[in-house]
């Protein structure tokens, strides 16, 4: 595996400014994405994968703001760019995004080819024939039978998973060098959820991309991730391998989720006690100081620092530092 | 298959509703306290002259052989004479319907380019300045009594600052245009009388700034509220995700969709700009079907009640129709 | 004791009302927009109320000496072609307003309601006759067909409200219908039905409250329509008749005066706008803060 970091976020900040309040949504939150890797963003609802996402590419709208940071994509920073600069050379182009409701995620009103044909129009020289052409070579690569047919269709008329490899085709259309992939199979069933992974993995490894998997299911990220980083509450807690992470997690928030995971010996489910804080008000100090076992007077104070336990396996706890 | 069914369902609904409209005016007309009998020869006429008129007229017959026979002049286009203007009633409408539909034609462009263009433009701006002034504007211009800002209009237009003239379709002493079409700007042009094209336009200004003021105020809410709805939605995400300019994702992406809605409102918009042409035509004097049909209702002229309402209904549920038609053509989940 | 026992039980029996209506003045706090028209109508209603007291003149009596003065001290809005102060005519005039809109709501809400509740629960062939009905009074421009039913019955305000009432019921009969379809599908309605809860018991003591609430706020709303639509049908002489001082009417009889006395028509014809604007903002603030879609940053 190549050593060499593609994305590294810096210490970002991202409040949201609402009627009830200001929601101080990520916290200062650090990540590297290396060439060529699958890394999984693990973490609940709501705490903060998809703003991170939205940051990356700089989508980050009203009543959201971004207070500080660097994304730091091959070296330059994404969120000192101009606006034109990251729209014509990083969207489409170096960095995409599929997400969790494909059919939604698609435009009602024009056909399916036609929108993957505008992707390839947009972010590579060619012609609008060959675009169309191109287009249904992209359909057959991600295993949709009858391409022409889906191709002329419109997104209503055709099932989530299918809809998912539409946008898959689209977004790999230009060759990225990362494509996030933000919950892209919690809303299809079951059994199309693991031949979509499959698929993704098979085309990225291919193209030797890198994948920003953002999804809570732990088991998605067991199956298919190099890296793997915990997310709780707008902070990153823990960043490790994926067996490191799965057989030997440091942080508890790590180890509460892979307990929490019902495997087929155990008798009882095990939650995390306690509630996902309002970030309206968040706790002080380390945030998931409420829910822990091993709180101290110091967990309640300050925020932990980022320590480096073993190669490339981080926590943030106060317990290790 | 789905949109053959949906057309054909339309169509059907459409045929019921113009019978049933038929049928209720007829009922109608029968409550109306009008004497069509005394109308016509005077109220002291002798008893035998009065039953002569009434055989002649069919009153005398039971109701619902009365009914049919009024079904078969509707269908004939037959409504009889007009009390005030002693014409067939259908020459009077033949007269009279080019007009209103001139100013609801001319109306309904000013709406819908300013409504949309201002319409896309609020929502793009959301809560900035422009937004924040189009959105009272609009406000105050649905809130606004047609013939309150048709006076206001005359006030200021007409007598302070002479920009239009005092009523009518052409200035006293200008020919009308040899008939095409019945639309005097239209036939004027087609025959190459200029002169008359102006002073045709001139005096279509005062009332289609009214008419358009109120319905651009309608059409630019529904534009507004329609944008903002489709700008929240993932595939617009999609659209800045591939790197598109922001004027595309706006009109190709955004407008496409919004325009569903928006398109089904011009569409409506219509029938409501016939509804305004009544006030606004009697404020400013246009001799139009809206016009006409007010004054049969204050004279009780029953003949000319009945055919003014019935055109009048027939264009309204036809433009409600064309409307459906549309949303079911636009929207591919309809057509597919 | 009994009092309070009586007062809590009450306020146990009628909480999901109660707690609707606590939603909706939160909801109109929020937004600014909302309370400006809230104002408005509060102010329109309480004109209306008061306007006796209020009112510096007396509206019918005619001064024919002072005819077509221009606003003044002593007639801050001036007086018309009969004398009389129209700044006294037009608060009145509020008081006519209220009265027309009172009335429409007294007729349509029960009826719009109890269609579009038989229409929606029953379903079936009923349902097809209601909604064909309301398609062919919907087939006529409202002012046409208020115009109609106005002129059949007789030029006079009452008649007006009767015609502009028979105008607005299928509209909403349509939303109670829409409603009632809605929470027809709620599940609690099924948990009636498995407790063997005859029919009829659940359409009124279920559907009905829930359906009303929002019927009647719709309703409420829509006011600021119904006030315009009279005015056009006096002004064109079918609805209140001289010497009642509705604003109509009182710009048509102004008409002729627009060009050299201008104060004549003008004045009652902003009070129509302002009221109706008045309800329109009202309107449009609460739909603002409760439809999520708009309320998102954006």
């Amino acid at each position: 595996m190549v050593d060499e970091v593609l994305l590294e976020i810096k210490n970002l900040v991202i409040n949201f400014y609402t009627y009830r309040g200001i929601v101080r949504a990520i916290n200062g939150v650090n990540l590297k994405i290396k060439k060529g890797e699958f890394f999984g963003l693990v973490g609940e609802t709501g705490c903060g994968k998809s703003v991170t996402a939205s940051a990356i590419l700089n989508l980050v709208r009203n009543p959201g703001k971004i207070e500080e940071g660097e994304i730091l994509f091959r070296g330059r920073d994404i969120l000192s760019m101009n606006e034109n600069e990251i729209r014509d050379r990083i969207r489409g182009k170096e960095i995409t995004m599929i997400m969790q409701h494909p059919v939604a995620a698609l435009n009602p009103v024009v056909k399916n080819g036609d929108q993957i044909a505008e992707a390839l129009l947009t972010n590579k020289k060619m012609s609008k024939v060959r675009a169309k052409k191109r287009a249904i070579e992209l359909l057959k690569d991600v295993n949709i039978p009858e391409p022409e047919k889906v191709a002329s269709q419109y997104p209503h008329q055709i099932s989530g998973g299918m809809a998912q490899r539409v946008m898959i085709a689209m977004m790999l259309s230009a060759e990225p060098s990362l494509l996030i992939a933000d919950e892209p199979t919690t809303a299809l069933d079951v059994s199309i959820q693991a031949q979509v992974l499959r698929l993704l993995k098979g085309l990225i490894e291919k193209r030797k991309a890198s994948v920003l998997l953002i999804t809570h299911d732990l088991s998605v990220v067991a199956e298919t991730c190099d890296r793997v980083g915990v997310m709780y509450a707008g902070d990153v807690v823990e960043v490790g391998e994926v067996n490191q992470i799965i057989n030997d997690p440091k942080h508890p928030y790590t180890r509460g989720l892979i307990r929490a995971v019902p495997a087929g010996y155990k008798k009882e489910l095990v939650g995390i006690q306690g509630n996902v804080p309002d970030l309206v008000d968040p706790p002080l100090g380390c945030r998931f100081h409420p829910r822990c076992d091993h709180a101290r007077k110091v967990c309640k104070e300050k925020k932990p620092k980022t320590v480096e336990m073993e190669r490339d396996h981080t926590v943030t706890c106060f317990l290790y530092e | 298959m789905a949109f053959p069914g949906y057309v054909a369902k339309r169509l059907v609904l459409f045929i019921v509703v113009i019978f049933g409209v038929v049928t209720i005016t007829f009922f109608l007309s029968h409550v109306i306290p009008a004497d069509p009998v005394g109308a016509i020869i005077g109220e002291n006429a002798p008893q035998e002259l009065v039953e002569k008129i009434e055989k002649q007229l069919g009153l005398d017959l039971p109701l619902h052989q009365q009914y049919l026979r009024y079904m078969k002049g509707i269908v004939h286009w037959d409504f009889g004479i007009s009390l005030r203007t002693q014409k067939q009633v259908s020459a009077d409408l033949k007269t009279y319907f080019p007009a209103t539909l001139e100013l609801i034609i001319l109306a309904m462009l000013i709406a819908a380019t300013c409504g949309i263009g201002i319409g896309i433009l609020s929502a793009v701006k959301r809560n900035k300045l422009p937004d924040s002034i189009s959105r009272i504007l609009s406000l105050i211009g649905i809130s606004m009594p047609a013939f309150w800002l048709g006076l206001l209009f005359i006030m200021i237009l007409y007598y302070h600052l002479g920009i239009i003239p005092a009523g009518g379709r052409l200035s006293p002493g200008v020919l009308s245009p040899p008939t095409v079409t019945g639309l005097y700007t239209l036939d004027s042009l087609i025959a190459g009388e200029f002169g008359t094209f102006w002073d045709a336009f001139h005096h279509l200004l005062g009332p289609a700034l009214v008419l358009g003021w109120i319905q651009t105020a309608y059409i630019c809410r529904v534009t507004r509220s329609s944008m903002l709805e489709v700008l929240n939605e993932e595939y617009i995400r999609t659209a800045r995700i591939k790197g598109l300019r922001e004027r595309i994702v706006i009109l190709r992406h955004a407008f496409r969709n919004a325009a569903i809605p928006v398109i089904t409102m011009v569409g409506i918009s219509f029938g409501y700009l016939l509804e305004g042409s009544v006030l606004t035509e009697t404020v400013f004097g246009y001799p139009g079907l809206g016009r006409y049909s007010v004054n049969s209702f204050l004279s009780l002229d029953l003949n000319a009640v009945i055919g003014s309402v019935t055109l009048i209904a027939i264009c309204y549920a036809l433009s409600n129709l064309i409307a459906d038609l549309f949303y079911g053509f636009l929207d591919p989940r309809i057509r597919y | 004791m009994e009092k309070q026992d009586r007062i809590e039980s009450w306020e146990r029996k009628h909480s999901s009302e109660i707690s609707d209506v606590k939603e909706i003045l939160h909801t109109v706090k929020k937004s600014p927009l909302a309370m400006v028209g809230l104002f408005i109508v509060l102010i329109l209603i309480f004109v209306a109320i008061f306007a006796p007291y209020i009112a510096p003149h007396d509206p019918i009596t005619m001064n024919l000496d002072n005819r077509l003065a221009p606003p003044s001290m002593s007639h801050l809005l001036g007086t018309d072609e009969l004398g009389r102060d129209i700044l006294s005519r037009i608060i009145h005039g509020a008081g006519v307003a209220l009265k027309i809109m009172i009335i429409v709501l007294a007729i349509d809400l029960p009826l719009g309601i109890l269609l579009g509740l038989v229409a929606g629960y029953f379903g079936g062939w009923v349902d097809e006759v209601i909604m064909r009905i309301s398609d062919i009074f919907m087939a006529f421009p409202r002012l046409i067909l208020a115009m109609a039913i106005g002129t059949a019955l007789g030029p006079s305000l009452v008649n007006t409200m009767i015609a502009i009432a028979v105008t607005m019921w299928p509209t909403y009969a349509r939303l109670a219908r829409a409603e009632t379809l809605s929470i027809k599908e709620r599940t609690f309605i099924e948990a009636e039905k498995a407790l063997g809860t005859s029919k009829t018991r659940i359409l009124l003591s279920s559907i009905l409250p829930l359906c009303s609430s929002t019927i009647i706020v719709r309703a409420t709303l829509d006011m600021g329509n119904v006030i315009r639509i009279a005015a056009g049908m006096s002004f064109l002489g079918l609805g209140a008749q001289p010497p009642t001082p509705e604003w109509g009417l009182m710009v048509s009889t102004g008409r002729s005066f627009l060009i050299s006395q201008w104060w004549v028509p003008t004045f009652p014809g902003f009070a129509i706008l302002l009221a109706v604007f008045g309800f329109n903002l009202l309107g449009d603030g609460i739909r603002d803060i409760s439809d999520p879609y708009l309320r998102r940053g954006g």
